[in-house]
């Protein structure tokens, strides 16, 4: 249980990274990453376990262990968090693309499944999306226009705001709209030839 | 959707991008029906440009796609939990919120300030267990937390109490503890920087000693791990201490208690046998401490041993430069047998003290080798005196040395020691002495106690037992010495001679450090034994047992008393600190509430202070509370209420303290003070009398009996309990004030001046200062008087009779006539607001009517004088005041009506001439024919 802790006197926590990237500190993502992607990909795994679906998933003690370790979202502001979720977005799109080239090579073997995700994680169970051909695309729309691959990332692998969008990236809202439906516009066009 | 599109990706460059970028936004921008002529136009016989655009812009207009909602919603795997309480927020009307510093799944931890404790600031921790409905469990937790509570070391985060607040529905349980400096060790153990070696003997040292702490109170942790580990500095200055320990408690449920595979804990602490589905133990706490030491010392975590629940030392724990000791400790803790785990532990604490303490540790050291060394020296000289033969005293004392007939004995702790442990301890021993002595007095007239404090003076290390005899009147010394050991307190108390310096006659008194709250009364009844006298001294007398079983709330307060002994409140601020750790260390110390109450009351009197007032209300409930008939407390409540300028109720709370100790001679004192507020002056002047028949020695009787004699113009009687008083306390400022006041109002003003002048040297006081300017204004010296009239203002600005002074002082001298208006018009301000607080105080409200007629406002000030009047201000100085509206006002013929019974009262013509604003009228002739109604002239 968290106790007592204060965030100032905590120079190395995610939270006080946070504060940095904040505070336009652009390095301190490069330390935020390996802080966070141990406990996200663990999440994530807790997610994506298939037996896991027809469970209720209570928020269990450990779970909240696991939030807690990773960071104390509630004392941090909202810009802080949206840079927090603009990382793990990030890290969220590697480990789903790590777990997606997985079940592939398991596909190979002879085992049909997609990639599923729990209800908690998805607001529509019977989505279901080719990760892979989305994450080539992406890398593909990074070549010529990277912010636009960025703000994809954050919506789609993050579920950030347009407004969260907009701080995280020091650019305007109407910018980040613009592009979004620019870059939306040309995914499907990139997508409907590999639709699954 | 939309069927197979054409692939653009292959043709598209970043410079193509930048050209459709621009394109795409004004394409979508323009109508709908003018969007191909649009397109059309921007790229002209650009065909690739054209058809990337088109296809953009047709993607666009689907109404439906993939990317729209997104796939992972981070928010609600990190929801941003609802705080319990916000920022400001008040909680049961005592904690207010300051801030949030961390939250978990079971609750939040917040920084509150508790209004009741002087807005001393508190860790608050919101508890939201799984217990909905589950009274066992709710009962076992609270259960597990007073168990706690009573757990007090100083490597243990102090657990103050619990508490349940019902709103929001459907309420929530939280605790309160003290809030800690410093970082958690998690956090410290995610620096980049590794801890040092010594830091990690620190860490070793001091949770095994707060572990240690914990079971030996049957107190089972049941989640040691770095994020229940506070730490403050580095090096050998680092702290520590555990926190929410037996808190685990609170998320167990009947039903996960008993369901195999629930296990309790933090995955990577919990030992192996909790997984088989055995109960915690103080050994599975064990295992947690080697896995925490493990990640202090080697950096990681230990190396789980596949397929097990076990783990093994990482190499990088066992290089040559962690102590042997500690991977020792380690490798013990970590392993699957809890015996071994025990017994490794207890033989890590034997070794803790001795060796880590020495190296690590050298202040302690040298604190521990400075009181050896007084602990040496005080031996020398008792055996000095004692012969070395202790139990010849015993024998032998009483034939040898037969005690003086009158026995005045002053008590000393002596030979001075400074040391902040020892010092409260004696002087708290020396205290419990006089209190219960002093009612030995009533039935012995020759026996008086006293202590320096009595006369504000202060022992320096090179006074002479004789002089302070001297200035005390006594001539005897009762001299308490400590000398603490690792278990045991002792004190020796010696009867001196003071003259020849020789021992008469000696006691020891021994208590375990354990049970150290006994100790007060263990040492009246040696030193009873060591007066002769049989103690205890009447069936009436009151066992005051210590309040508290907790050794540190004693101290605490013990140490609070001290402070609160030194001369002129030089103490008050520090004695607040002390009596709120003591509430602290134990929240059911109701005589320490009570003091603390007293010690607010005091703070309220000094500053004029109303949230003092408020804080002194609401510890005295807390003390009555907790014990209805605790004396203190209803000393406190009297206070309280008198500070309010409720009397009656005042009156009556200390009608409640002496049913219960019916010869307390400190609450007949202020029963006495409550009849004069009540001008119930016979009354008043009855228990001056038997506080004096009790104690004939007891000088706050004289003081207090000689203010309400001055207040009825009883000078020559008032000026005899003075002298009386200031005999007996010849340096405390009080004394000289008072025998000051009494001069300056017969018209001795040099020998005002001179009173008035050594209480300064004792003490700025703006009483004196004011009452020096008055003499010296008297005695036609304004300019000399304004400096001193400033000075008082400068002491205490929210007194309005300073202000008073100082416009009297303005108004002598030739144009200050506007300066001398504006004191008038701050008096008025500043009577004002005091009444705001006391609306009760009529002679306030005579005084602000003066100020209204002297500021330029008189319209109102007749009807003040009434309201004043109907509030009793019928004492000579407020009817001085009334006189002297009145002649302002031009009523001559009211004032010297007023005059008259002025004077039948007590006044003398000094009085009524010093005014300047009546010199018109004492020249008056039917002025001159009153004055020989003076009782005293």
């Amino acid at each position: 249980m968290k106790s007592l802790e204060r965030e100032s006197s905590d120079k190395n926590s995610i939270t006080a990274l946070l504060h940095q990237l904040s505070d336009g500190h652009r390095e301190a993502e490069a330390e935020l990453i390996p802080q966070i992607y141990g406990e996200l990909r663990k999440l994530a795994a807790r997610y994506m376990r298939r037996e896991r679906r027809n469970h209720t998933l209570q928020p269990t003690a450990l779970v909240h262990e696991a939030y807690e370790r990773l960071i104390q979202l509630p004392q941090i502001s909202w810009q802080s968090r949206a840079h927090f979720y603009a990382t793990a977005s990030l890290l969220m799109r590697q480990i789903l693309v790590d777990h997606a080239r997985a079940r592939q090579a398991a596909k190979r073997g002879g085992i049909q499944q997609q990639v599923t995700l729990d209800d908690t994680v998805l607001p529509t169970t019977d989505r279901s999306v080719d990760i892979l051909a989305l994450h080539e695309a992406l890398e593909r729309l990074a070549k010529f226009d990277a912010r636009q691959s960025r703000i994809i990332e954050f919506h789609f692998f993050g579920g950030l705001t347009f407004e969260e969008i907009a701080l995280v990236l020091d650019v305007s809202e109407r910018t980040v709209k613009r592009d979004w439906s620019m870059a939306r516009a040309w995914l499907k066009g990139e997508l409907a030839s590999t639709r699954l | 959707m939309v069927e197979r599109r054409t692939r653009i990706n292959a043709t598209m460059t970043p410079e193509l991008w930048q050209r459709l970028k621009p394109l795409y936004e004004a394409a979508l921008e323009a109508p709908e029906e003018l969007r191909a002529q649009f397109v059309a136009e921007a790229c002209k016989d650009d065909s690739e440009l054209r058809e990337h655009l088109e296809a953009l812009l047709a993607a666009q207009d689907e109404s439906t796609g993939r990317f729209d909602a997104p796939l992972v919603n981070l928010k609600d795997i990190f929801p941003s939990k609802q705080r319990t309480l916000a920022d400001g927020d008040l909680v049961l009307g005592r904690f207010k919120i300051v801030r949030i510093l961390g939250c978990g799944g079971m609750g939040e931890v917040y920084e509150a300030e508790d209004r009741f404790l002087g807005d001393v600031h508190i860790a608050l921790k919101t508890i939201l267990p799984n217990f909905r409905g589950d009274s066992v469990s709710q009962k076992r937790f609270e259960r597990e937390v007073l168990l706690a509570q009573e757990v007090t070391h100083p490597n243990l985060c102090p657990i103050y109490t619990i508490f349940h607040c019902d709103d929001p529905p459907p309420g929530y349980s939280f605790l309160t503890m003290k809030l800690l400096p410093g970082q958690t060790l998690a956090a410290r153990l995610r620096e980049s920087s590794p801890m040092t070696n010594e830091e990690g003997l620190a860490v070793l040292r001091q949770t095994s000693l707060g572990i240690a702490a914990i079971h030996a109170a049957g107190i089972i942790h049941r989640d040691i791990k770095p994020n229940n580990i506070m730490i403050d500095g580095s090096g050998s200055s680092l702290r520590l201490w555990i926190t929410d320990f037996g808190l685990a408690r609170a998320y167990e449920t009947e039903a996960t208690v008993l369901s195999i595979g629930t296990v309790a804990g933090t995955p990577g602490y919990i030992a192996p046998e909790l997984f088989l589905g055995q109960l915690p133990t103080q050994a599975s706490d064990l295992f947690a401490l080697g896995v925490v030491l493990h990640e202090v010392f080697a950096g990681q975590k230990p190396t789980p041993v596949p397929g097990t629940h076990s783990y093994t030392v990482s190499p990088r724990l066992t290089t040559p430069k962690v102590p042997p000791l500690c991977v020792h400790l380690v490798t013990e803790c970590l392993q699957n047998e809890p015996q071994r785990r025990c017994a490794a532990f207890s033989e890590a604490l034997e070794t803790i003290d001795s060796k880590l303490d020495r190296s690590h540790y050298t202040r302690r050291s040298i604190q521990f080798w400075t009181r050896r060394r007084f602990a040496t020296t005080a031996a020398v000289a008792v055996s000095a005196v004692a012969g070395g033969a202790w139990w010849k005293w015993d024998e032998l004392e009483n034939a040898l040395h037969p005690l003086p007939h009158k026995r005045f004995v002053a008590l000393l702790n002596w030979p001075k020691t400074s040391d902040s442990q020892l010092t409260p301890m004696l002087t708290g021993a020396l205290s419990a002495i006089k209190s219960e002595l002093s009612r030995f007095e009533s039935i012995d007239r020759d026996l008086f106690v006293i202590s320096p404090e009595d006369v504000g003076a202060q022992l320096a290390e090179t006074n002479q037992l004789k002089d302070i005899c001297g200035s005390l009147g006594a001539n005897l010394v009762l001299a308490a010495a400590g000398l603490p050991d690792s278990s045991h307190f002792k004190v020796f108390l010696r009867l001196l001679d003071p003259v020849s310096g020789n021992a008469l006659r000696e006691r020891t008194v021994e208590t375990p450090l354990s049970a150290i709250t006994s100790l007060p009364q263990k040492a009246v009844k040696a030193a009873s034994d060591l007066l002769s006298l049989h103690y205890p001294p009447a069936n009436n007398f009151v066992s005051k047992g210590p309040g508290t079983q907790s050794g540190s709330a004693f101290s605490a307060y013990q140490a609070a008393e001290d402070l609160m002994r030194q001369p002129n409140d030089a103490g008050l601020d520090p004695a607040i600190d002390k009596y709120k750790l003591a509430v602290e260390q134990d929240v059911h110390y109701a005589k320490a509430y009570a003091k603390l109450a007293l010690a607010y009351c005091r703070v309220a009197t000094l500053r004029h202070d109303s949230g003092a007032l408020e804080l002194a209300r609401g510890n005295s409930r807390l003390a009555l509370g907790l014990d209805p008939n605790l004396v203190d407390g209803h000393m406190a409540m009297a206070s309280v209420y008198e500070q309010g300028g409720d009397v009656p109720s005042a009156l009556q709370e200390i009608s409640k303290a002496l049913a219960i100790d019916p010869s307390n001679p400190v609450t007949l004192v202020w029963q006495a003070q409550m009849y004069t507020r009540l001008n119930r002056l016979a009354e008043a002047e009855a228990t001056y009398q038997r506080i004096l028949n009790q104690r004939p020695n007891f000088w706050l009787a004289y003081n207090e009996w000689g203010v309400l004699l001055s207040g009825q113009g009883k000078y020559s009687q008032a000026i005899q309990k003075f002298r009386a008083a200031s005999i007996a306390a010849p340096r405390n400022s009080l004394a000289f004030n008072n025998v000051g006041s009494i001069y300056l109002q017969t018209g001795h003003y040099a020998e005002a001046i001179d009173n008035f002048t050594k209480s300064l040297q004792l003490k700025p006081n703006a009483l004196a200062a004011s009452n020096i300017s008055a003499a010296l204004r008297s005695e036609g010296r304004s300019a000399d008087a304004l400096t001193f009239a400033l000075k008082a203002v400068e002491l205490d600005s929210a007194d309005d009779n300073n202000w008073l002074e100082l416009a009297d002082c303005y108004a002598s001298l030739p144009g200050q006539q506007r300066a001398a208006k504006e004191a008038y018009r701050m008096a008025e301000t500043t009577a004002e607001r005091h009444l705001q607080m006391d609306p009760s105080d009529g002679a306030s409200w005579m005084q602000l009517a003066l100020y209204k007629v002297k500021s330029g406002s008189p319209q109102t000030s007749l009807s003040l004088v009434k309201k004043a009047e109907l509030l009793g201000a019928g004492d000579i100085d407020s009817q001085l005041c009334k006189a002297r509206i009145l002649e302002l006002l031009g009523l001559r013929d009211k004032a010297l009506e007023t005059l008259k019974s002025c004077l039948v009262k007590g006044a003398t013509d000094f009085q009524v001439s010093s005014i300047s604003d009546l010199r018109g009228l004492t020249r008056d002739p039917r002025y001159r024919k009153l004055l020989p109604i003076n009782p005293a002239a």
